[in-house]
């Protein structure tokens, strides 16, 4: 048991608080990405603080489900604490929405709470904002979701960024993920770059034979252009290492990268088949972002199309998370903060002539104290 | 924009025998440091590699943090922590024992309900012995491992051991070989996928060495 000294001078693991300046940057951070996905017709949302794990259980990764915390209400079921955004707003929307109603798209931005271990601030993750597009497929829809990404780290300032982008379809092609996904081990052999276990996977989960499982670890390693993806995937169809099916995904992989190209977008983007999703749900593309100064990815997204199914309605969805607190500090943006918001002492004369004249202030844009 | 940058990637390595064996190794393919007695930190003559040096069990902190892109250290410390890494390579040298040890005369069998095993690498002893199904109390020390069965603290111990003198002088015996050490190239993922063509530069100057020398 904590003592009371303790608990006073630190917050629970996982738990963290901002104050003062540090506050308004945060919140003018947010207002801005508001400004920037309001004006692409995104809607707010609100998920709840806490659910019922049930829900969820089967969608979390074991690793993460780790990390939940979970209490027990007065009927004894067990509750989880809002641990990541995407699958409390799956639930919701599921509930609420009909096939009439789409396509949907929702913003959010709200705390996360879950356990960190103390050595690896890696993960820190505090605060999650984010978009949604619900009931949209297809090339233009995975477009919009990463040019709409561009649109809001070029609004916060941040520099040297790359996309990294992948395809969880891919490996779906090679091992079905469904019911039990059986491509856990080889998902986080990829991840994790382990190139003999993905061999050793893919002969194993996979069925290939030793040529094309060595050509698979290969490809799943590859970080690139389009050209350089072209030159592999030639000898891949020469040598008839590659299914049809994983031949239609990275293409469509090609396709994107090639239109995001010419958009003249901010941020560069790379092919990089290491990217398959960390989540259970994913399903078509998956990708995340990285900056330089910054440990870990400052966001990722992708496709889960049958996420929502789950919850009542079948319909595709594509969004992606932004880590806010892990890139809060490296971002270039300028919040105002001092000048314009100062407020301006009201003195002299009764409580109501002070008032009046505030309230004048306030009218003009201002800001006044009592 | 790229995030290729010009700097120099930067590497952890632990202070100590390791790092000798590092610089020697670094120096088969160009890489010269000078390492000044109470330098933390350190560039290569040609600006290209950036060592922080560090403790042992505190690298994959700093790696983890990205503090430091890459690190070099032991199997035995990146299983303790709780960090993922992109482990790159695997050097020849530098690899050492994990081993259960015990006092010479004590009888392995005796106390087999529940082993009380003492040591600093207390998730790898957890999960070795869960693994084989056995109950195990771990004593957590932070050195002098060797002493806990000598004063009683606890009958075994799980240590790293090269040569096994400091068990014998410690009137103490190997009960088994548990596990192989060896010593890693790490990265840090999002150093990595940043900066993937110039790690993967490093990665293949390391591998041609290794590569020579074991041919």
């Amino acid at each position: 048991m904590i003592n009371r000294k303790r608990a006073l001078l630190q917050l629970p693991q996982g738990a963290e608080s901002f104050y003062l300046d540090d506050a308004v940057r945060h919140r003018g951070l947010i207002e801005r990405i508001e400004r920037v996905v309001a004006s692409w017709g995104y809607l707010p949302v609100q998920t709840p603080v806490f659910d019922f794990f049930g829900v969820y259980e089967g969608l979390i990764p074991s690793r993460d489900a780790r990390s939940i915390y979970r209490l027990i209400d007065r009927e004894g079921d067990v509750l989880m604490l809002r641990y990541d955004n995407t699958l409390f707003l799956a639930k919701h929307m599921g509930l609420m929405l009909a096939e009439a109603d789409l396509p949907v798209r929702v913003w959010y931005g709200d705390t996360i709470l879950r356990h960190q271990d103390a050595e690896d601030i890696s993960n820190d993750e505090f605060f999650q904002t984010g978009i949604e597009l619900i009931g949209r497929q297809g090339l233009d829809a995975d477009l919009e979701v990463l040019v709409l990404l561009d649109r809001v780290f070029r609004e916060l300032g941040a520099p040297q960024r790359v996309v990294h982008l992948g395809s969880r379809a891919l490996l779906t092609a090679l091992v079905p993920a469904e019911p039990a996904d059986p491509a856990r081990d080889l998902r986080r052999a990829i991840a994790l770059r382990r190139h003999d276990e993905v061999q050793e996977q893919c002969i194993r989960n996979g069925g290939c034979l030793p040529e094309r499982a060595q050509f698979l670890a290969e490809l799943f390693a590859f970080i690139g252009t389009h050209d350089e993806l072209d030159r592999l995937l030639e000898r891949g169809h020469r040598d008839q290492l590659l299914t049809t099916a994983e031949s239609r995904e990275l293409r469509y992989l090609e396709r994107l990268s090639t239109e995001y190209a010419r958009l003249g977008l901010q941020a560069e983007l790379r092919i990089d088949l290491s990217e398959v999703g960390s989540q259970p749900y994913h399903t078509g593309i998956a990708f995340n972002v990285y900056m330089d100064g910054v440990g870990a990815a400052i966001a990722s997204g992708g496709r889960y199309d049958h996420l929502l199914s789950h919850f009542g309605i079948d319909a595709p969805a594509v969004g992606f998370s932004i880590l806010l607190r892990k890139v809060q500090e490296h971002l270039t943006t300028e919040i105002p903060r001092d000048e314009e918001r100062r407020p301006t002492q009201v003195t002299g004369g009764s409580f109501r002539a002070r008032l009046e004249k505030a309230d004048r202030i306030r009218a003009e844009g201002g800001a006044a104290l009592l | 924009m790229t995030a290729e940058a010009s700097e120099p990637l930067t590497l952890a390595l632990p202070k100590g025998r390791l790092m000798e064996q590092v610089l020697q190794f670094f120096e088969q393919f160009g890489f010269y440091f000078r390492i000044s007695r109470r330098s933390l930190t350190t560039t290569d003559s040609q600006g290209r590699l950036k060592l922080i040096l560090v403790k042992n069990t505190d690298l994959p902190v700093y790696v983890s943090h990205g503090i430091a892109g890459l690190g070099i250290c032991g199997t035995d410390v990146l299983y303790e922590s709780s960090a993922e890494f992109f482990e790159l390579h695997t050097f020849a040298f530098g690899s050492t024992r994990m081993c259960l040890a015990c006092r010479a005369d004590h009888e392995p069998g005796a106390d087999r309900r529940q082993l009380a095993v003492a040591t600093k690498f207390s998730r790898f002893t957890h999960d070795f012995f869960h693994a084989r199904g056995i109950p195990v109390q771990v004593i957590r020390l932070n050195g002098s491992v060797e002493l806990a069965p000598v004063l009683g603290l606890a009958p075994y111990i799980v240590d790293l051991v090269e040569t096994g003198t400091t068990l014998r002088a410690n009137n103490l015996k190997i009960t088994e070989d548990l596990a192989e050490i060896r010593v890693k190239l790490v990265c840090n993922p999002a150093y990595y996928k940043l900066h993937y063509r110039r790690v993967n530069e490093l990665l293949g100057a390391i591998q041609g060495v290794s590569n020579h020398e074991r041919a």
